[in-house]
């Protein structure tokens, strides 16, 4: 039996009242069309939608298990995905010359090498700079570069990430002069300063990343 | 799904060898197929057979693509390169648990 487009509108309807992933009710969906397209002309529709969803799908607590279960497997791909972003994320090539500039920031800024109004002068203004740059460059990178160099060198995305390294700069400066209850921060080294904001770093790119791909949680 | 539990066992096993002789399915066509191949005596429900696809698919045996057919979205299941090892694996498995079976109950194979 084929179904009318009310009736397959009608089948749509039932199936959102149990189901709101896009993954599920797509393939509960196709499943019960493609049931009835097995079944005569003549065969009564209300009757054999609900034989398909009570028996072959187990009824509104079956679809509802499903779903639950396509959640939970999906929640576990997001955290592999992010784990895995985190970890690309740490060993991208561009982490370690921001460490390095990251840790020799706060060893100048410590140590008295470097001029305080100076040097704070450079943490509020270089990170906006260099983004600003960052993303200038890559609108324009297609207008200007005949090839998509730029991302060829160094991925896009990996890129950011070092500048949004270089943005948290600011971060534990803020800290350290405006919330003076933060003690702990004062007697941490510098160097654990600086793999600290870049972790920091990382985990935020890591989940941006994350909630960029809409598809892990698309719904109907 | 036949209520035997020894199929529910095998369940994972029959989807993966179906996939390596039909390269790529979708849910219903599973469903019919394990039907036509038994001639009718083992029937998947689909509360069991999308549990085990997902299962399979989220720990990285199978992959999945879709295809729009007349209006919808459908979704084929294929196996990835982890998936295919594994139907050795697994039919390597259901062989001797079968002999096993057949050793301890004292089973002849049936000749027909």
């Amino acid at each position: 039996m084929k179904p009318t487009e009310a009736q397959e509108e009608l089948i749509g309807q039932i199936l959102r009242r149990f189901v709101k992933y896009k993954d599920t009710y797509d393939e509960a969906y196709d499943h019960i069309l493609s049931s009835l397209e097995e079944l005569p002309d003549d065969f009564n529709f209300g009757q054999a939608i609900h034989s398909i969803i009570e028996n072959d799908l187990g009824g509104a607590n079956g679809l509802k298990a499903l779903e639950r279960q396509r959640i939970w497997f999906a929640i576990r791909e997001f955290i592999k995905e992010y784990a895995n972003n985190l970890l690309k994320s740490l060993t991208s090539v561009i982490v370690l010359p921001l460490a390095v500039c990251t840790y020799w920031f706060y060893y100048a800024i410590g140590s008295g090498w470097m001029d305080q109004q100076g040097a704070r002068s450079i943490i509020d203004r270089l990170p906006m700079t260099v983004f600003g740059i960052a993303l200038l460059l890559y609108l324009f990178r297609k207008r200007y570069l005949k090839q998509d160099l730029w991302p060829r060198i160094i991925p896009f995305r990996q890129t950011m990430l070092g500048f949004t390294g270089v943005l948290f700069l600011q971060i534990p400066d803020l800290l350290l002069r405006k919330i003076y209850a933060i003690y702990l921060l004062r007697d941490i080294s510098d160097m654990i300063l600086a793999i600290l904001f870049l972790i920091t770093a990382t985990h935020v790119i890591a989940v941006f990343k994350l909630f960029a791909n809409k598809k892990n949680f698309q719904t109907t | 799904m036949n209520a035997n539990p020894f199929l529910k066992g095998s369940l994972q096993t029959i989807i993966l060898k179906l996939l390596e002789d039909h390269s790529e399915m979708y849910g219903y066509e599973i469903t019919q197929k394990v039907k036509e191949m038994s001639g009718g005596d083992v029937l998947l429900t689909e509360g069991a057979l999308y549990p085990a696809l997902h299962k399979l698919e989220a720990d990285g045996f199978l992959e999945t693509f879709t295809q729009v057919v007349d209006n919808r979205v459908r979704k084929y299941y294929r196996l990835t390169e982890a998936g295919g090892k594994q139907v050795s694996s697994k039919l390597g498995e259901a062989q001797a648990f079968i002999e096993q079976l057949q050793t301890l109950l004292n089973l002849k194979p049936a000749v027909k």
